[in-house]
């Protein structure tokens, strides 16, 4: 199956809703944040193992219901008067260790935590494992941190139950689940099963126990459900730094490598390309509006209309048009030559000249016309007119110079030519290279923030993108 | 990289305004460019 990475990742099972939950101060994000009490000082217990007879101690005896035996791996019950043992384990082993040492303090969120308990998960389909740490504060209860292929979330549980279908079924893709006027989106559903446990507990955590899970996101957060029996219990988890998480509890070994991206990475990428579509659109409009300003303001006036005679299969040179006026600032000029060829061409060399100073603006233009007929019928190709445009011309009057060519395979006659010279005509080119200029950047985050979504919910059974695999399937 | 499009937007549109106002084709590779003397054969010239 797809991935199921993160399935139930927020939070171990069957957590207590009591002494997990977040304050309302949290909940509701305060700017002001409560006063940090003083370091608490809790009064260790201690007591040998039923399994092996080593010493265990117990931190926090007042909230703790089963602790994990450090020799042994034995989980134990503290609140049975002979302590008795939840589960056992198989030896010790390396194969998980947790990155932040137990015991650890660091201030998260403006609180201190201490580590108290380690957990692994595994999710019981696709056997993805990820690691929960279990923080405690007498003050603020429990958290959780997750750490999943490095990336880091932050978790507490809710008193609130969002609004959302029964998890007991299996999920549509893109059902919902609201909080606090959020939409998370569900991303995984499966059963998550504890593999491994160090430390203790605020319920009686047994290796092997298994749990339904649901999660929805709305990035950073995803909001999780975990079933045990008839116990739902809901949690909150919010993606974290892993250098802060590093910093806070002084870890001197290093973290997991960072793969992937999680399914709580902040979406920057999306955020990003939201900004910049509501910055093209602001800039389509503008420049929108402008061309229709510089379209309603051109006077598109003809300036020159010369008529001339040519005879086919020969040259004429020495051509000059009268002067005429290019208007009082500085414009475009459109030339068009027309001539009635027919099966031939006609071509012209020519110069717009600057009366004044002799500033000249060579141009070349051929305006040929081809037609007959075949076994498919009448076929033609060409035009009787040809036009050219020159940008930027000073206000001022002008002439053209013009030299003729033409070439008819049939006969040689004199025919008729004509050049116009029109005036401040709009010009549409800038408006569509300024467009494309500024779809770039657009076109580039969009391709940015879409390969990002999809690698995201890559590691989901209900991503609404199109999965890769299933193009190479039908190669 | 919002901000880089904003500044560059910013400019993209004044450009496009600038060469609006002055008939001015922002790219044009065949763009014909005042130039003196020049001309065919010997046609008359100032």
């Amino acid at each position: 199956m797809a991935g199921n990475e993160g399935a139930g990742n927020e939070g171990a099972g069957n957590k207590d809703s009591g002494k997990g939950e977040a304050t309302q101060a949290e909940t509701t994000d305060s700017n002001v944040p409560p006063k940090e009490p003083a370091t608490p000082k809790p009064t260790a217990k201690m007591f040998a193992c039923t399994a092996c007879g080593a010493s265990v101690t117990i931190k926090y005896p007042g909230a703790t219901m089963a602790v994990v035996c450090s020799s042994c791996n034995s989980t134990i019950d503290v609140t049975s008067e002979n302590y008795r043992i939840l589960s056992t384990y198989v030896g010790r082993t390396s194969l998980f260790k947790p990155c932040i040492p137990l015991g650890a303090r660091g201030k998260l969120k403006g609180k201190t935590w201490e580590v108290i308990g380690f957990l692994v998960r595994e999710d019981t389909a696709s056997h993805y494992f990820w690691s929960e740490y279990l923080l405690f504060n007498p003050y603020y209860g429990y958290r959780w941190l997750v750490e999943d292929k490095g990336h880091w979330n932050f978790v507490r549980t809710i008193k609130r139950k969002p609004e959302a279908k029964n998890i007991n079924q299996y999920p549509a893709k893109g059902q919902l689940a609201k909080l606090n006027g959020k939409n998370y989106q569900i991303f995984n559903y499966g059963t998550a099963a504890v593999k491994y446990v160090l430390g203790e507990f605020y319920w009686r955590v047994k290796v092997g126990s298994t749990n339904l899970t649901a999660d929805f996101i709305d990035p950073p957060q995803m909001l999780s459900a975990e079933k045990d029996g008839k116990e739902i219990v809901w949690s909150l988890a919010e993606y974290l730094d892993a250098k802060e998480i590093h910093k806070a509890f002084k870890v001197t070994d290093k973290f997991p490598y960072q793969s992937g991206v999680p399914a709580t990475k902040p979406p920057t990428e999306l955020k990003a390309c939201t900004q910049i579509g509501t910055l093209l659109a602001i800039f389509v409009i503008f420049i929108t509006c402008a061309q229709f300003y510089f379209t309603s303001i051109a006077s598109q006036q003809t300036v020159l209309h010369y008529d001339g005679t040519f005879i086919t299969n020969s040259k004429k040179a020495d051509i000059t048009t009268p002067v005429f006026s290019m208007g009082d600032k500085t414009t475009n000029a459109v030339i068009t030559l027309s001539a009635p060829v027919s099966n031939s061409w006609f071509y012209v060399s020519g110069e717009l000249v600057n009366d004044t100073d002799g500033t000249t603006y060579p141009f070349e233009k051929s305006v040929e016309y081809y037609s007959g007929t075949d076994s498919d019928g009448f076929w033609s190709e060409g035009s009787n007119t040809a036009q050219l445009g020159i940008s930027s011309i000073p206000a001022g009057k002008y002439y053209i110079n013009i030299d003729t060519e033409s070439g008819d395979f049939t006969q040689t006659r004199q025919q008729q030519f004509s050049v116009t010279v029109g005036r401040d005509y709009p010009i549409y080119d800038n408006y569509w290279w300024t467009l494309f200029g500024l779809c770039l950047i657009p076109l580039y985050s969009f391709f940015a923030m879409h390969s990002v979504e999809a690698a995201r919910w890559s590691n989901s059974d209900f991503s609404p993108y199109p999965d890769p695999e299933s193009y190479s399937d039908s190669d | 990289m919002t901000r880089f499009y904003l500044v560059t937007g910013i400019l993209l549109c004044a450009l496009f305004v600038y060469a609006g106002m002055r008939s001015w084709k922002i790219i044009d590779p065949w763009a014909i460019s005042g130039a003196r003397p020049t001309g065919p054969g010997s046609h008359y010239h100032k």
